[in-house]
């Protein structure tokens, strides 16, 4: 049957007939060509034996769908597809060095294979496509544009997902700055298209906002679950409902992990920096951690919502630490250029300010006590939360209560609260930072049954 | 000397010039913008051919006038739907219905937990005991409340990785209370986390990193599932509902009780919560949940599951239980457009999907024929011996078969009859392309016509 490329064209002629719209009756036989369609990509790329990669105009035909998509099942099921045709033909990959010649000594190698498809290459009649869709919404089956909007950030962030992590390793390997600079997610936050500001603000707001709210309600209240999908749950729509919960979270999420990812690629660009790999071919950026820090304590309201929400605790441990450092003065030598400046730092450090009437009063002072206590709470939890991440092996409890530093750090929580409530009358305390304090006395407690 | 603006050759390696051709792109721009002026022209040309229409709108000042036109235009509107409804109907006369299945009827309430046993657990009261409750003028008398609020603000999980084990009272009651019956979304899904969590998700660490005693059982999810309303497809497929305020379907928990059961299918070791007969019932309830339409939505969480619940299985038990999933799924499978779901829904993208949605969709074609466990030629001979001429031919019963078969013989020929497969094979999608003639309107007719032309194509 001829080469493999030719045979490849065949595969595209032929399954890309499938949507050809002639004879077609109504919007009926369209979703069905469509999922006929998107069926037939997944037979002849994943199922069948032997399978072979689509071309990038049926890569290109599978995004549309996933974009135009006019039913939930549509874009369900192209969003699928595309996720697994990505773990499937990865447009980058790691090469491990050390099985063939072990004298690298376990080196990785960067593969890409320029060939494959990705959102961010190919797809600009796709975007085209998309301004012809909004004017037509009038007519889809179902109007859940945000829905589809939620599962298209989820993909692409999988898509930066799968485009940094490898260069990372190899970054980290080889101290070879350029991987990281061709990043994906290096280029994009490069381009001068995109307000990063806005960007990261809109970021946060997903985070800490979520998409949908809800009320307590009895078992059978499916109604009181409130969206925040104006016009498009008006009866209890439960397809909807479901869709809209599960993909909210799973934003949720993806958008921490961008946030992580962006984070990641800061700390790796200061060390670059410090050893001279940069160039001015990279972009000058405000570190993402620095914007967060502003965001926060700008505006206030966002703190409890944001942290909450922000589950990784090394990360978000970071966060609460050069928020403290903006207040407290005598932090150590803490410049921008420094690479340990914050690696020195630890909460020990940020709670033995608050070890004394004084130096509390005038913290408390500079940043409000409602701000003090809750991110006292917080990086404690962060901090707890960091120890059980590295550390898996919990045998017994008297082996984590050895730690001192854990004892150490529950005390001085406490401590610090007592010096704050001492100081300002009738201060109250949030559920969350009872629980914090239930918490450290519970350590203490523990402690003190061994 | 195509372009007098373009950098000379040595140029282009100075830095500096390299700014140059930007501002020559602009003035070029200034210079030549008939293009700008074309557009400008469409752009300004609307208002005023608006304004001009709206100036002749205003002509027809004689309310005599007005009103007749306003009539004519009623009539006609009138006319043109009543005539859109006549063809829709006979459009959607011979429409098949899509796919879907209820499986969810009315919901039942959950059995009252008793959380007397919760205040007194030990977390509370050590707590309790110590100098601390005095000086931070803390009083838990609200225990299941303020227990609630740790699970939710993620203390708790904390809490038990220093304790270093869960108490039973407190694992009893975070599955039931907190994941699986708070209608709560927040409590919900931070139980879900909290026990997803606590129990060990990697394959290479089959240890428990906190010490757990109490594990849910088999039947305690089962339950669960009856207790959202699931019945195990015994609902008609258009099962009307009697009270239009009573909601059919599950409550959202359902998306908990999935994570759940994914990650305890995969914790295998040392201590397996399912018996395999078990898991292999979780893969049916799964699929009967995927051919819920209003479980759309939880698609991926679905496939998740399913995965989980086949990577469950060692290689050997795998042989036997994929054989006894597939015939229980085709002995109870709609022979309607739902079978296609049921296929699809495996996503194939590995060894053991892959062979299970041949293996599932042979059975259904087997079954549907009647004839289960029918020697392969055999069954394509008599697919092949449909008369595609009659007149009577149901196509939309072709097309199901055609499908099915496409998908079995997807993944590889059957080594002993390969050959003779292929050949009856390509023989009847032949057949099948070339007997049904370009102008039959029959429904499904070209679609039979169109898939049997694309798989002989990429044969």
């Amino acid at each position: 049957m001829g080469s493999p490329v030719r045979s490849n064209r065949g595969i595209e002629e032929n399954t890309l007939a499938i949507l050809d719209s002639s004879g077609i009756r109504d919007s009926r036989d369209i979703h069905d060509d469509r999922l006929a369609f998107l069926e037939a990509v997944r037979l002849v790329s994943l199922t069948s034996k032997p399978s072979s990669a689509p071309t990038w105009n049926m890569y290109n035909a599978v995004f549309r769908i996933f974009r135009d998509g006019t039913s939930l099942e549509e874009i369900m099921t192209s969003y699928q597809l595309l996720v697994e045709l990505e773990k499937h033909y990865p447009r980058l990959c790691l090469v491990d060095q050390s099985k063939f010649e072990s004298t690298f000594g376990g080196a990785c190698e960067l593969v890409v294979v320029k060939e494959t498809w990705s959102p961010f290459v190919g797809s600009v009649e796709s975007a085209h496509a998309d301004d012809v869709e909004t004017s037509r919404s009038s007519d889809s089956l179902l109007d859940a544009h945000l829905l589809k909007n939620l599962v298209l950030l989820q993909y692409l962030v999988h898509v930066l997902e799968g485009d940094f992590l490898p260069r990372e390793t190899v970054y980290k390997a080889t101290m070879k700055w350029i991987f990281l600079r061709e990043s994906l997610l290096s280029l994009i936050l490069g381009s001068r298209k995109i307000n990063i500001r806005y960007f990261i603000q809109d970021c946060m707001t997903i985070i800490s906002g979520g998409f949908v709210r809800h009320k307590s309600g009895r078992f059978h209240d499916l109604e009181n679950v409130e969206t925040f999908l104006p016009g498009v749950v008006e009866e209890p729509d439960l397809t909807l409902l479901y869709a809209t919960l599960e993909m909210g979270k799973k934003t949720v999420i993806a958008v921490e992990k961008l946030l992580i990812l962006v984070i990641r690629l800061d700390m790796h660009r200061k060390v670059a920096d410090i050893q001279g790999y940069t160039s001015r071919a990279d972009a000058i950026r405000v570190p993402l951690m620095e914007m967060i820090v502003d965001q926060l304590s700008y505006n206030k309201d966002v703190i409890s919502p944001f942290l909450l929400a922000f589950s990784e605790p090394k990360w978000k441990l970071e966060i609460i630490m050069q928020y403290f450092w903006k207040y407290c003065h005598r932090a150590p030598v803490h410049t921008r250029r420094s690479k340990n400046s914050s690696d020195d730092a630890t909460f020990e450090t940020i709670l033995k300010y608050f070890s004394n009437g004084p130096s509390t009063q005038t913290l408390v002072r500079k940043m409000s006590s409602e701000v003090v206590q809750l991110l006292l709470a917080h990086g404690f939890q962060a901090y707890l939360s960091s120890v059980w991440h590295n550390s898996k092996l919990l045998a017994d409890i008297e082996e984590t209560l050895k730690d001192v530093p854990l004892l150490q750090i529950s005390k001085g929580l406490i401590c610090a609260y007592e010096n704050i409530k001492k100081n300002n009358d009738g201060i109250r305390l949030s559920a969350f930072e009872k629980e914090a304090l239930f918490t450290a006395a519970t350590i203490v407690a523990l402690d003190s049954q061994f | 000397m195509d372009d007098l603006d373009a950098p000379l050759d040595f140029e282009s390696e100075d830095a500096l010039v390299s700014s140059v051709p930007v501002a020559n792109e602009r003035k070029r721009k200034k210079i030549i913008g008939l293009d700008d002026l074309l557009s400008e022209f469409y752009h300004a040309g609307n208002p005023v051919n608006e304004s001009k229409k709206s100036s002749k709108a205003k002509h027809h000042d004689s309310d005599e006038e007005d009103n007749t036109s306003k009539n004519k235009e009623k009539l006609l509107s009138k006319f043109v739907s009543e005539c859109q409804k006549q063809v829709n109907d006979i459009l959607t006369e011979d429409d098949i219905p899509l796919w879907g299945r209820r499986a969810f009827g009315r919901q039942r309430s959950p059995p009252p937990l008793d959380s007397r046993a919760l205040i007194n657990c030990k977390l509370l009261q050590s707590f309790t005991k110590s100098k601390f409750s005095s000086i931070l003028e803390m009083t838990i008398d609200k225990g299941e409340a303020f227990l609630e609020g740790l699970l939710v603000d993620g203390w708790l999980l904390n809490l038990v990785f220093l304790c270093g084990s869960v108490e039973d009272c407190l694992a009893s009651w975070t599955f039931y209370q907190g994941t699986l019956h708070s209608s709560k979304v927040d409590v919900q899904e931070s139980g879900c986390d909290f026990w997803c969590s606590i129990l060990p998700t990697e394959v290479e660490v089959n240890k428990p990193t906190v010490g757990l005693t109490w594990f849910p059982s088999f039947a305690q999810l089962k339950d669960a599932l009856e207790i959202f309303g699931y019945s195990h497809g015994t609902l008609s497929p258009s099962a009307s509902v009697d009270n239009a305020s009573e909601i059919c379907g599950p409550p959202v928990n359902i998306r908990c009780w999935l994570k759940l059961v994914a990650t305890f299918c995969k914790m295998r070791n040392p201590c397996p919560i399912f018996s395999t007969s078990e898991v292999e019932e979780l893969f049916d309830i799964i699929i009967w949940l995927f051919l819920d339409r209003q479980l759309q939505g939880l698609s991926f969480l679905l496939s998740e599951c399913m995965l989980s619940i086949i990577t469950f299985f060692t290689d050997e038990e795998w042989l036997m239980s994929s054989e006894k999933i597939a015939t229980s799924i085709a002995s109870r499978a709609p022979k309607d457009l739902n079978c296609f779901r049921i296929v699809e829904c495996i996503s194939g993208v590995d060894e053991r999907t892959r062979g299970l949605r041949s293996q599932v969709s042979w059975q259904i074609l087997t079954h549907s024929m009647g004839n289960p466990g029918a020697n392969p030629v055999g069954i394509l001979r008599s697919l092949s011996s449909v008369n595609v001429k009659d007149k009577n031919c149901d196509f939309f019963k072709v097309y199901i078969r055609l499908v099915l078969a496409e998908n079995w013989l997807a993944s590889g020929l059957p080594v002993e009859e390969g050959p003779a497969i292929a050949e009856v094979w390509s023989r009847y999608l032949r057949s099948l392309s070339t007997q049904i003639s370009n102008t039959d309107w029959r429904s499904y007719a070209a679609k039979v016509r169109n898939r049997a032309s694309y798989l002989l194509q990429s044969m």
